[in-house]
């Protein structure tokens, strides 16, 4: 089945035309995702640079150049982001697919932004089409970290989940950005600290391990961010050496973080693999510990899905046509809150 | 008032929370790691919100359904990746801003100019001479 995916959550817009086979192969057709399609030569011009968040204005010109026929033939399914997400974003994306599925008399799915994520590591690479892929054996233990969220689940089978922590403040790529702030490095400041990192001594300031000894699987990354802000003040930087030094030791406390609680998760409920994916999981270092201190199968989606996307989320609205869980376009709305679990 | 720790700032915020009656906006300012989010976290506690409130860098904007009333829900806002007053208008909080089963409450981290929202209350914290020490000040517009 052919299925049109949109995704206006928060910053991007994005729109995609995947191939399902079943619930874990897919063919992606067209990904397209509004700041970055408006650079590229083939839509510049077509697709307009606009400030983020900007969904309304780059929504059609994405149907357009993703070739989506103006009738829907051909598309058998329409998936779009109901939440979590920012309202007025997710309003457009969502108003969008409704009026799609009106008109072309279409089924609709209402997908969840965080199963997006999940299904994010089912999708094969665009930019490497040979890339091997590796895919997950459930039940799986899911981090899934970004900007905005940081949640550890156990994935039992397609669409049966169970939430078992997560963040009670910051979400671990606000304190990547926040501490990346405080240095006064270029946004992004995830990629820049992990960068610098490696220029950098990893124990040269011991910065705490928020929660690593909470018998639970919920974290804090409030106060490892607040620690760097009061060490910087008690010790102004200097030099890149300093910079490098911080970088290196914020990021490796934050990493012990994410792997431990992820480890804890393996050894109680004895998955056949782990699942990482979200905007943080593009994190080398997160990558590297992940493998090197876990025994099974850990699975990273490829590196141009671990932002928001189209194609994942029409992978997970594959995920709930398998189920029948189609939704009525004349009634969905859009949920900030709508939870996996 | 000062805080010396976590749960300080939350007290102080369950006791302003205490005074509020519905439609008020609340003007939220402090450096990163000044206690922002935490102080909300108190309030929205106070205001019987179900689950934790947290930040809400990354989302801009969570809506947290309470139970004291009149009030129904919070509107947490953080500007800090807004960057012009558009952006701040296009968050479509008009729905909300002086709604009187509503509190809208904005983190303004000082780095974004304050967009004409008129606010009832503006609530300043500073990071003190000790490690977990804040001075909080809570002044009504």
């Amino acid at each position: 089945m052919r299925i049109l995916g949109l995704e206006t959550s928060c910053d991007e817009t994005s729109v995609a035309v995947i191939e399902s086979r079943d619930n874990r192969s897919f063919v992606i057709e067209k990904s397209l995702i509004a700041s970055q399609a408006a650079k590229h030569a083939e839509y510049g011009g077509v697709i307009p640079e606009v400030a983020a968040r900007c969904h309304v204005e780059v929504m059609f010109p994405l149907l357009e150049a993703a070739g989506v026929s103006r009738d829907g033939s051909g598309i058998d399914f329409i998936a779009v982001t109901a939440g979590p997400g920012l309202v007025p974003a997710l309003r457009i994306g969502v108003e969008a697919a409704k009026a799609l599925a009106f008109a072309w008399q279409k089924p609709l799915i209402a997908v969840n932004h965080m199963e997006g994520h999940l299904a994010s590591v089912f999708l094969p690479s665009i930019k490497e089409p040979g890339a091997t892929q590796i895919l997950p054996e459930l039940p799986a233990i899911c981090l899934l970290v970004s900007g905005g969220h940081t949640e550890l689940l156990l994935m039992k089978d397609f669409c049966e989940y169970e939430l078992l922590g997560k963040t009670r403040d910051d979400a671990a790529g606000e304190a990547f950005d926040k501490v990346a702030k405080l240095l006064g490095l270029q946004y992004p400041g995830g990629p820049e600290i992990s960068r610098r990192a490696l220029s950098g001594n990893r124990t040269a300031v011991n910065f705490p391990r928020p929660m690593l000894d909470s018998h639970d699987f919920d974290f804090s990354f409030s106060g490892l961010k607040t620690a760097v802000a009061v060490y910087l003040k008690a010790n102004p930087i200097e030099n890149d050496d300093d910079i490098n030094n911080v970088c290196a030791s914020f990021e490796q406390a934050a990493i012990d973080v994410l792997v431990e609680k992820t480890r804890r998760a393996v050894e109680k409920f004895q998955p056949k693999s782990v699942i990482v994916s979200g905007g943080v999981s593009a994190n080398t270092f997160l990558r590297q510990e992940m493998k090197n201190k876990l025994s099974l199968p850990v699975i990273f989606p490829f590196i141009e899905f671990t932002g928001d996307n189209a194609a994942m989320i029409a992978a997970a609205g594959a995920w709930r046509v398998a189920r029948n869980e189609l939704v009525d376009p004349l009634r969905v709305e859009a949920d900030p809150n709508l939870r996996l679990v | 008032m000062t805080s010396y720790s976590l749960n300080e700032t939350k007290k102080i915020a369950a006791d302003f929370a205490s005074t509020l009656r519905g439609g008020e906006t609340i003007a939220l300012e402090g450096e990163i790691g000044a206690g922002k989010t935490t102080f909300t976290q108190g309030l929205a506690t106070a205001l019987g919100a179900e689950g934790l409130a947290r930040s809400p860098t990354f989302t801009v904007l969570n809506v947290y359904p309470t139970s004291r009333e009149p009030i129904k829900k919070i509107v947490h806002v953080d500007a800090y990746r807004l960057k012009t007053s558009e952006d701040i208008l296009n968050l479509g909080l008009e729905e909300w801003l002086g709604q009187p089963d509503s509190i809208v409450l904005i983190e303004w981290p000082n780095m974004v100019e304050e967009v004409e929202v008129k606010t009832d209350y503006v609530v300043r914290i500073e990071m003190g001479e000790l490690v977990d020490e804040r001075k909080i000040e809570i002044e009504k517009k």
